[in-house]
């Protein structure tokens, strides 16, 4: 076996909340805002749905090969080349999306703190804290979700808490305006994001007290829902229709906090919320592509291929896209069609062939 | 022995372990190498920003920056007695532009620090801006990253910077002074954030405080100029429309449920003297209805409570017949200020200043969608049915009118 490390479900869910979120609290409020006006506060529930699936995919497919991961047991479902292309597509997945990821915190931090620092240090340095972070193991990325999934999680309440007296509670109103079709349309971004849960894939062959597994997984899709609701609720009920005209509301949210004159500026309080958690996001991306290729090239070890895949996703980053406008776009409609198809679609048709198959890894009862 | 073993030992470290070592190092090069590194001591702190325009159309900008050795006194350069005198903690800057961008380079120029305007709490547009239409300023302000959304928002009937400009006593500097007033709502607390949510909204119309210099006569010293608020500034989508005096705007601050700090007087019936109110509370509820026949019209329920300050009738306070008569004439005042606001916006400004079109928005959504467009005329013919409810909850002081001999007082 390549990781010798193993992470108890608590981790794994502390791991899971930050993939999710850290990019979705500053864009889904004003992506979901845009199709589906201000009912968007319940797209995220629709969405969770979406989450549900992709557990169930993750879930089902590691019952059958509980030692595999999807790199591997894609070989033994579709046979050897098939199961390789499925593998090699998702390494590539892996490198793009990861690229995505980092250009999005590279922009952020652009955008909001430091116009003049080149892009490459911004992302650079958090790269290269990111590989160090993987090179360690699996164990020591699960110990810092924790450590930092804590932090993040009790900043976002502060922030959230602090914006209640500033509500204006009848921005929900009307209930479905323009019908319900545009709720559904707007609950494509939040859907894409929960989709990611289908990572969990690749990381249950290392969690511990596997019994508890499903009922982890289950509560940490509710947590992040539950987030994700409150993120746009307090956005919505602060910034109401005009919600969509700001690149990120939640940072519009956290500078409109003052009280008292002298509690007031908290924007860098969204920063270092973003910061702590896209540093958890990528590192397990990081170490997902890392572990799928060297799986995929049958080698002993992931550590060697750490620093070169840290390197070519800084790369891949520039690639993607060329400024701000495209990533938005990038996280648009046909973003979010190409992440549900390569997170829900192709692992549920690989479910489908297995059930079909009958595939089982031997060892499992 | 033990040294020499040690040596060896970190020596060894070193030579093994020395391309960690000088990676490590290497990073410290990198870590002081901020490229937006701005120290303090480099920014000018803008306290309040001013928009106005010259008579050739030229964009204006003055801001009021915080001058940190004037406002830092402290016991050490100021061990005399007169500690407390903080003027000149400020000082202002203007720059012109045929726009606010170039206007601010123009500014940026005659400072010796960055401009730094994340402490810019008050916005002041001037009247010429204003009617010229605010839309170009807001669509900057919420754009260029310093500005605060929290930022408070007023319009003078002058130039902005002939508000910048006055030197307050009893704060340290204009901007401290506006925000103090603004939050004491005496007009309309309006942010940054508010007034975009304002002009975007259903109505597409805003309502801002006025503020102007007034000039105040001392009896032995020469005149000074001081800030006040003078009633409200109506803008039709981003122009302004009118402004209206304190007076005027009492029945628009209360149908936007804005009212807080206020005094009432009024006559009673068969009584001579008057009786004042102090508001305590006000709120204004609507309730919008679109009849089966197509009728659009609004209720509105208007509730306020309100203690006795002052009664110079000759009648016992305390009686339940003189708070009656007391509550029938304060809401006789009430219905009149906000009948004439609501026919002042229906008929001679045609504009939605109180929201309406929002509620009919939200408890309408379909008969709204279909009506959109045609709501400057729904609004003009608008019927709208006021309720007034008075109530005053205490009488102050005294239970007996002060200052009058006591067989003259009625006892009803």
């Amino acid at each position: 076996m390549m990781e010798q490390g193993r992470i108890p479900p608590l981790q794994m869910s502390a791991i899971m909340f930050p993939t999710i979120l850290a990019t979705a609290v500053l864009s889904v409020p004003s992506v979901t805002m845009g199709y589906a006006g201000h009912d968007m506060w319940m797209t995220p529930l629709l969405a969770s749905l979406v989450g549900l699936l992709a557990i169930c995919i993750a879930y089902r497919l590691n019952i059958r090969h509980p030692q595999l991961t999807p790199i591997e047991f894609s070989v033994l479902i579709l046979g050897k080349v098939p199961g390789k292309l499925f593998g090699l597509f998702f390494v590539f997945y892996l490198v793009q999306l990861n690229g995505t990821v980092l250009r999005e915190y590279g922009e952020f931090i652009l955008s909001a703190i430091l116009p003049q620092t080149p892009l490459f240090v911004v992302m650079g340095s958090l790269m290269f804290l990111c590989a160090v972070n993987v090179i360690s193991g699996l164990e020591v990325l699960g110990r810092t979700a924790v450590i930092l999934t804590t932090l993040m999680a009790a900043l976002l309440t502060i922030v959230l808490l602090l914006l209640i007296p500033e509500w204006r509670t009848n921005e929900w109103l009307p209930f479905a305006e323009k019908g319900v079709k545009p709720i559904f349309k707007g609950a494509v971004a939040p859907a894409s994001w929960l989709s990611e849960y289908f990572f969990l894939s690749f990381v249950l062959p290392f969690v511990t007290k596997r019994e508890r597994i499903w009922r982890v997984s289950l509560i940490s899709l509710g947590v992040t829902t539950f987030t994700m609701m409150a993120v746009n609720i307090s956005c919505l009920f602060l910034l109401g229709d005009v919600t969509d005209r700001f690149v990120y509301p939640m940072m519009i949210a956290a500078r409109y906090i003052s009280y008292a004159d002298f509690l007031q500026h908290l924007e860098a309080v969204i920063i270092a919320i973003w910061i702590t958690g896209i540093l958890i996001k990528i590192s397990f991306f990081l170490y997902l592509t890392a572990l799928s290729a060297a799986q995929l090239l049958q080698l002993k070890d992931y550590r060697p291929l750490v620093f070169p895949l840290a390197f070519l996703t800084v790369v891949f980053s520039f690639w993607v896209i060329s400024n701000q406008s495209e990533l938005a776009s990038q996280l648009g409609a046909v973003g979010n069609l190409y992440t549900l198809f390569a997170l829900i679609l192709l692992p549920g048709l690989l479910l489908l062939v297995a059930a079909i198959r009958k595939s089982r890894s031997p060892s499992s009862e | 022995m033990n040294v020499w073993k040690t040596g060896l030992k970190t020596g060894r470290i070193l030579v093994e372990k020395g391309g960690l070592i000088t990676l490590i190092l290497s990073l410290l090069l990198v870590l002081p190498g901020c490229w937006d590194r701005k120290e303090i001591n480099d920014l000018a702190i803008v306290l309040a920003a001013g928009v106005d325009m010259t008579p050739s159309g030229a964009v204006e900008l003055s801001a009021q920056i915080f001058i940190p050795r004037a406002a830092g006194g402290g016991p050490q350069g100021n061990t005399g007695g007169s500690g407390g005198n903080v003027t000149g903690a400020t000082l202002l800057r203007k720059a012109t532009g045929k726009d606010i961008d170039e206007a601010i380079i123009e500014l940026q120029r005659k400072l010796s620090r960055y401009l730094f305007w994340g402490h810019s709490e008050v916005i002041v547009f001037g009247k010429a801006v204003a009617d010229k239409g605010i839309r170009p300023y807001l669509d900057f302000f919420l754009r260029y990253l310093q500005f605060r959304e929290h930022a408070y928002v007023y319009v003078t009937p002058g130039r902005a910077i002939s508000v910048l400009d006055l030197q307050p006593l009893l704060e340290r500097s204009t901007s401290e002074e506006l925000r103090e007033m603004g939050n004491m709502k005496l007009g309309m607390l309006v942010t940054l954030k508010r007034l975009t949510q304002m002009i975007e909204g259903d109505s597409q119309s805003a309502v801002l405080t006025v503020v102007d210099p007034v000039s105040w006569r001392q009896v032995n010293k020469p005149a000074q100029m001081t800030t006040a608020i003078q009633g409200v500034a109506v803008f039709d989508k981003d122009k302004l429309a009118s402004m209206l005096d304190s007076r005027e705007a009492i029945g628009l601050l209360l149908l936007r449920n804005e009212l807080e700090t206020m005094n009432f007087s009024f006559g009673l019936q068969d009584t001579e003297g008057v009786v004042a109110v102090h508001l305590i509370r006000a709120n204004a509820r609507f309730t919008p209805k679109i009849t089966p026949f197509g009728e659009w019209r609004m209720e509105v329920d208007i509730q306020v409570s309100g203690d006795l300050i002052q009664n110079t009738t000759n009648t016992n306070n305390m009686s339940n017949d003189f708070i009656r008569k007391a509550k029938e004439a304060w809401k006789l005042q009430l219905v009149e200020s906000v009948e004439s606001s609501l026919a002042n916006a229906q008929k001679r400004l045609q504009i939605d200043v109180f929201d309406f079109a929002v509620l009919f928005r939200k408890h309408y959504p379909r008969e709204w969608a279909k009506n959109k467009q045609q709501w400057d005329t729904i609004f003009r013919e608008l019927p709208v049915d006021v309720t007034v409810r008075t109530e005053i909850t205490r009488v102050g002081k005294s239970g007996l009118p002060q200052g009058m001999p006591a067989d003259k007082i009625r006892k009803k």
